[in-house]
């Protein structure tokens, strides 16, 4: 069907000007060609008419280039300074291949003009390449030429170009726009829709551009995500054109769909932090995600107590047979580690004379699993001294409240178990001060619910179904 | 390693076990004298004599760990995840519809409907409510396992590569679909050994009154590990370990003392052939003996208070029943086994789904959570990790006729449900998503190596670094894959 209106006819023929523009490339290069064959007097018959032919047909095509050309940067949104270089560089190539046109028609060329054309020539040279590359940028980005140009030639890490992300400490402090909905259009847009390059004529590296909105229409909807063209294009299967990012490069990840998906969903906010917006459980993680370092490949121990970094020369190994041979299980925590944890699950019979031994190693005790054992109070004396103890087990032994004193100097602890004991309010209030103490058990023990509410207040930590 | 290089190595280990005999001698005279039932070495480290220098035992976690042991509530026969954890409100508008072809796309189905010409979808029998802190949504058949909805972490997004029971089960068990490999629990019981040197540290308890979709053994195998690795199943009855009870007359004393006499045979002839398995038969008569005397006491229910029991419901006194067998595993957790296998039957529902899932459900339910509420009050959870799940997830289309009263789910390896909670798990967490049908994984798809690669870090292990060759190649647990679901650990 042919276009019905003027405008749409313009239209129609401006979609020529990638055709035409590789006519005068063609043609004019050409006419560079022969012109060196002809000053080194080679082989080449008498090139008079011929270059001149090319240069004429070479001004023609340019002229018609440079009208589509108009034509075509009338509907595309291209970045203009780029724009405005292409287009006088297209009218200087039509103008002055007009000109060496009439400069090569004299026939007395050889004598006078010669410097002229030559000067002519050069400058339609010039103007020939920085209008043939400024319009392939264009079309193809600003880092089509170079982007798999190899190291040594760029002189340039790959990497030290990319966005770095702002590290973000507390997401609940965080602005969620700035800080974070920031960091994953740096990372993952702004190589096409930013200041250096403005694709689809978005630019999302400033709040007004990107609210803005590119040539199709704005891509933010504040309060419907799903209608947003900025969330329409990420969810677009990969095999599709107008996915974003397009194919090769890096998607975003589930956790950063989300997080501009719940930013857009509530309004789309630029000043707000995350608590403002009081996130539910379930962008929880994802915001969580945000927080956590993001080249994370080690084994993380972030939740295991700073205790199993210590480096401890190695237990006394006379202790540990000793205590071996008992039948008690004494095991590093893992390879490589000084740090003990022992078991007496298959020696029910160890008692407070035996708690002597254990002294001898005390720095190493990381886990002391004696539930069910015959300790009682007195030995907590020797336990006050296991100063990286994190794991205490005393469950159903005949220990009481009056203990629990004992245990406010080990800094370490984060688990105490006293189930079946006679451990009572009294002394589950003692451990109160225990600064990294995660959990208490006090279940089957004589700690009552009032006990346990007060306890529950400072720390809602104490567990007794 | 060159052979010249082994039969040295072999010498060393002839010498060393010579060594040892007599030490082991004298243990034996100890427990004569003393007739108590500990040892002078410590059992958690595998102290047989490897065929391949290079298979060593961990012996010690790679890394920190953060459960120490597991235990794994299998749901054999394929629980169907849109009547349990995966609420899916279009298929109640859907129902009678056909499912849209390019949900199913070029996916297989299983031979039992490939012939059927309508994939008609069959609203789920039962209805959601949310529960928990965050909301998650748990159906009305399973009101227990909801009420621990914040202990626990549902994994939405599990699949296959198997769309078959026996191959699938294998495969979740022990990595591959065909069997021969070791399962999960004698590969931890073979790399951390034991907590409890009087009791297996691979326990195994099968759940009667389930259904009739067997299970194979071989689910439980020891593979190419050394054969005390295997697991050791529990029955139900008055002898809950086979063969491990002495006869009649027989005293404790005279057993021991047969066992020594019969132990110089076996080192003779280990002498004489190096066959490790020798000492697997040692290291099993040596159990079975300290078994005698710490089993009773595990299968003794009479000191269970009454709250206790109820909290397992009704089924828990009878010996056998899926909730016993709860109770039970709460015991051996208790006692430090390391890895406890329970296997309930009876999820296989081709046809009549919603009377054959009620009834798995009120086998299951109450006793699933009641372990996890146990497990929490006496602080056992905390290094616990508890599994509950099976080999594979239910189609949204009715498998055979469509009808008001009764309608079928065949098979589907794309997309199923399982929970975790317990042992270094985030607790209260959805994890991963599904299509509108449940039929694919949409987001966080997680693989069953990758599942057996997770659960190997929380014990401390690096999936990748713990191997044993066995004819001419390593092997692991997961294969060649696997990737750590970083995002479920707390």
């Amino acid at each position: 069907m042919l276009p019905d209106s003027l405008d749409q006819w313009f239209a129609y023929l401006g979609r020529f000007h990638p055709v035409i523009v590789h006519l005068p490339i063609g043609i004019l290069l050409l006419a560079f060609v022969m012109e060196l064959g002809f000053y080194k007097k080679t082989t080449i018959p008498s090139p008079r008419q011929a270059v001149s032919f090319m240069l004429a047909v070479g001004c023609i095509s340019a002229s018609a280039s440079c009208i589509a050309g108009w034509l075509l940067s009338k509907q595309g949104s291209y970045d203009e300074s780029t724009l405005a270089v292409h287009q006088w560089m297209g009218i200087g190539v039509a103008l002055f291949s007009g000109l060496c046109w009439l400069a090569r028609r004299k026939k007395d060329i050889r004598t006078k003009a010669k410097p002229l054309y030559t000067v002519l020539m050069a400058l339609l040279f010039l103007f020939l390449m920085i209008a043939g590359h400024n319009g392939g940028s264009m079309t193809h980005g600003d880092d089509y030429l170079t982007a798999e140009m190899p190291q040594w030639l760029t002189g340039e890490n790959k990497d030290t170009t990319r966005f770095i992300r702002k590290p973000i400490t507390d997401v609940n402090e965080a602005y969620i726009y700035a800080d974070l909905v920031q960091n994953v259009l740096g990372d993952k847009c702004y190589s096409c829709h930013s200041a250096k390059k403005v694709k689809g004529g978005l630019r999302v590296d400033d709040e007004k551009l990107l609210f803005k909105g590119g040539k199709h229409g704005t891509v933010i909807r504040p309060g419907n995500a799903e209608e947003s063209e900025l969330i329409i294009r990420i969810l677009l299967p990969e095999e599709d054109d107008k996915r974003m990012p397009p194919k090769k490069r890096e998607p975003l990840t589930p956790e950063e769909i989300d997080l501009l998906k719940w930013w857009i969903q509530h309004g789309a906010d630029t000043r707000k932090k995350v608590k403002d917006l009081s996130p539910d459980s379930s962008v929880l993680p994802v915001l969580a995600s945000f927080a956590a370092p993001l080249a994370n490949n080690s084994d993380s121990m972030a939740a295991l107590s700073a205790v199993f970094d210590k480096e401890l020369p190695p237990a006394d190994q006379k202790t540990i047979d000793t205590l071996t041979s008992l039948g008690i299980l004494v095991a590093p925590v893992a390879k490589n580690k000084n740090l003990l944890e022992i078991s007496c699950v298959n020696y029910p019979e160890f008692d407070d004379d035996k708690m002597r031994l254990l002294t001898k190693i005390a720095d190493h005790i990381v886990s002391l699993k004696l539930d069910g054992t015959r300790i009682t109070d007195a030995a907590f004396d020797d336990i006050s001294q296991f100063v990286n103890l994190v794991r205490l087990n005393i469950a159903h032994t005949p220990i009481t409240g009056a203990a629990m004193a004992k245990l406010q100097q080990l800094a370490a602890i984060e688990y105490i178990n006293v189930v079946g004991t006679k451990v009572d309010d009294e002394g589950l209030q003692k451990l109160n001060v225990l600064p990294g103490l995660k959990r208490v058990y006090c279940w089957n023990s004589l700690v009552t619910g009032k006990g346990l509410a007060l306890f529950n207040q400072h720390k809602a930590i104490a567990v007794a179904e | 390693m060159d052979e010249a290089q082994k039969i040295i190595n072999s010498r060393a280990r002839r010498d060393f076990l010579k060594g040892s005999a007599l030490g082991l001698g004298s243990i034996a005279l100890g427990t004569l004298l003393g007739c108590n039932n500990r040892e002078k070495t410590v059992a958690h480290a595998g102290s047989v004599a490897e065929p391949d220098a290079e298979n060593q035992p961990l012996v010690d976690p790679h890394f920190v760990p953060r459960a120490k042991r597991v235990i794994y509530l299998f749901q054999s026969g394929g629980p169907s995840q849109m009547e349990l954890f995966d609420y899916k409100p279009k298929l109640y508008e859907m129902h009678g519809q056909e499912i849209p072809p390019s949900v199913i796309g070029g996916g297989r189905v299983s031979g039992m409907v490939s012939n059927q010409n309508s994939f008609p979808l069959a609203a789920p029998m039962t209805h959601f409510k949310q529960y928990g802190s965050n909301g998650a949504y748990f159906s009305d058949l399973i009101p227990h396992t909801a009420g621990i909805a914040d202990d626990i972490c549902v994994v939405r997004s599990m699949f296959t590569e198997q769309i078959n029971h026996e191959p699938a089960v294998i495969f979740t068990q022990t990595g591959n679909q065909l069997s021969g490999r070791p399962s999960m629990g004698s590969w931890i019981s073979y790399g951390l050994g034991s907590l409890n040197h009087n009791l297996p540290s691979f326990v195994v308890l099968l759940s009667k009154g389930g259904g009739d979709q067997p299970i194979s053994n071989l689910a439980w195998s020891n593979g190419f590990l050394p054969s005390h690795h295997q697991g050791v199943q529990f029955m139900s009855g008055k002898d809950p370990v086979l063969y491990l009870s002495s006869p009649d007359g027989v005293d404790r004393m005279d057993r021991r003392r047969a066992l020594d006499f019969i132990r110089q045979f076996n080192l003779l002839q280990k002498d004489k052939w190096q066959d490790p398995e020798i000492d697997s038969r040692l290291n099993q008569y040596e159990m079975a003996y300290r078994m005698q005397m710490a089993v009773p006491e595990i299968t003794d229910l009479s000191n269970e208070p009454r709250h206790i029991l109820d909290m397992y419901g009704p089924d828990v006194t009878t010996p056998g029943s899926y909730a016993y067998n709860c109770l039970l595993a709460r015991k051996l957790a208790e006692k430090d086994v390391r890895f406890i296998q329970l296997y309930h039957l009876g999820w296989d529902h081709h046809g009549n789904l919603t009377s054959g899932i009620t009834r798995a459900t009120q086998q299951t339910d109450q006793a699933s959570a009641a372990l996890v509420k146990d497990l929490k009050q006496r602080g056992l959870l905390d290094d616990t990790l508890v599994i509950w799940g099976g080999e594979f997830g239910r189609t949204s289309f009715s498998q055979g006729r469509l009808t008001r009263e009764s309608f079928g789910r065949d098979h589907l390896p794309n997309a199923y449900s399982i929970w975790m909670a317990g042992g270094g798990i985030k607790s209260g967490m959805q994890y991963g998503e599904t299509d509108d049908f449940a039929h694919n994984v949409v987001r966080d798809k997680v693989h069953v190596h990758d599942f057996q690669a997770t659960l190997l870090y929380l014990l401390g292990i690096d999936h990748e670094r713990f191997t044993y060759k066995s004819q001419g190649r390593r092997y692991r647990l997961t294969d060649v894959s696997g990737d750590i679901v970083k995002s479920i650990i707390a």
